[in-house]
């Protein structure tokens, strides 16, 4: 595991600011440990609303997970792609809003939507977990543009767009289609030694 | 809601006005189409309420649904008021009693029903002083008329809510994939299921939209308890 990699991912977000569409490039074992930098540490200094779509781990795995780290997740809305498919839908819809799978992607561009209409104007961070599993479901042309309207839509509401991908496990098309659609693509790893 | 532009009836709905080029005709006759479970009352209730809620007097002829399960339905919308109910901003009315003031009894409905139907409807809409008028669904009741007279009473319904600038909007059901349509309107509004890789998407699409540049594309759509939301249907690349 590499701390610095949850702490690289705060900074560079600090630094781009909102309206950016960013795209983080993650090895397996740095994982979980940006995603929750990002969801808690990220959102409680700069006051963030929290927008997660997943279609990687169920929300309530992802809920489980934040709770047993004692992670206030109040803040946090789930966009869950991936529960109707294993029939697993948790009872917790207050956190929780579910699409029916991830090849509905106009569906995910209107939960968040709908949840930007939630949120009360409030600055909002929102999460794609992950491009990997998207596009699984997905031929890479739709994704592209699903990404492009979403990230558009985004910068226009002045929230923190952020994609995340496991950079060494990307078809060739899929990262250069990630390369096409954010701003910013930056691999978080170990620091190189000085 | 902004102001709309000379001739325009914003529905209020968010995405709906910007696609049909700034809302419906003012006093024009709309026609939303669409098979079972495609969001056609959905829509309805929320143009209604959406219009009642700036003060614009509305009605809903139910022939399908009792008053109460319309009620009911509409309730979910956050927008809903039952002030609104209450003082008769929005009413709405079983087709049922307005048929029952008829003195034309008989079945199928010939010319003179539909033209008392009409008087019914248009006293109604007067009484009342009516923004906004929907009849969900016209499809039974057009049935129970003759031919002739269903025809007839279209057209009279037209040139009735225009003369009082009400914007109507009639539903109509049909079958997935045949969407014919036999009602002349100002405005015609296709909702569908559409399947794509197995996946079902509700989508709209406006197929005219009289005096307005009109977005012909579809959209995808979902009913949710802040309204509905529109999104342009992904075309992957093909356009």
């Amino acid at each position: 595991m590499t701390p610095e990699a949850a702490e690289d991912a705060r900074n560079k977000l600090t630094e781009t600011g909102p309206s950016v569409a960013v795209a983080f490039m993650i090895n397996p074992e740095n994982y979980f440990e940006v995603i929750t930098s990002l969801v808690d540490t990220f959102c409680r200094e700069n006051d963030l609303a929290c927008i997660y779509v997943t279609a990687s781990v169920p929300a309530a795995t992802m809920i489980n997970a934040l709770d047993s780290l004692e992670i206030d997740r109040k803040h946090v809305k789930f966009i869950d792609c991936i529960s109707y498919a294993t029939m697993q839908l948790s009872g917790d819809t207050d956190a929780i809003t579910y699409v029916e799978g991830p090849a509905m992607l106009e569906y995910i561009i209107l939960r968040v939507e709908y949840l930007f209409r939630k949120a009360n104007k409030r600055k909002t961070l929102v999460i794609i977990d992950s491009v990997n599993a998207m596009a699984m479901h997905n031929d890479t042309r739709m994704l592209s543009e699903f990404i492009q309207i979403l990230m558009s839509a985004l910068k226009g509401r002045e929230a923190y767009p952020v994609l995340l991908a496991l950079g060494d496990q990307l078809r060739p098309e899929v990262k250069e289609m990630i390369g096409l659609v954010s701003d910013q693509v930056i691999s978080l790893g170990p620091r190189p030694s000085v | 809601m902004a102001k709309p532009q000379e001739g325009r009836c914003l529905t209020g709905i968010e995405g709906l006005d910007q696609i049909t080029g700034g809302g419906f005709p003012l006093g024009g006759l709309v026609h939303i189409s669409g098979s079972c479970g495609s969001g056609k009352s959905s829509l309805v209730n929320e143009f209604l309420l959406r219009g009642a809620a700036e003060g614009h007097k509305a009605a809903l002829i139910t022939t399908v649904h009792s008053v109460q399960k319309t009620l009911d339905s509409m309730s979910h919308l956050e927008i809903f008021d039952e002030r609104l109910i209450k003082e008769k901003v929005l009413r709405i009315l079983d087709v049922a009693d307005l048929l029952e003031e008829l003195s034309h009894t008989g079945r199928p409905i010939e010319g003179n029903g539909a033209m008392e139907l009409l008087s019914e409807m248009e006293g109604m809409i007067g009484k009342q002083g009516a923004k906004r008028l929907a009849i969900d669904s016209i499809s039974p009741l057009l049935m129970e008329m003759e031919a002739g007279a269903a025809r007839n009473f279209i057209k009279k319904l037209g040139e009735t809510v225009y003369a009082k600038k009400c914007t109507t909007v009639v539903v109509s059901d049909c079958e997935e994939g045949v969407g014919k349509t036999y009602v002349p309107c100002d405005g015609l509004v296709r909702l569908s299921n559409i399947e794509r890789q197995g996946n079902v998407l509700r989508v709209l699409q406006v197929l005219k939209m009289q005096g307005a540049a009109h977005s012909r594309s579809r959209y995808v759509f979902d009913v949710t308890s802040s309204g509905m939301l529109l999104t342009p249907m992904l075309r992957g690349g093909f356009h």
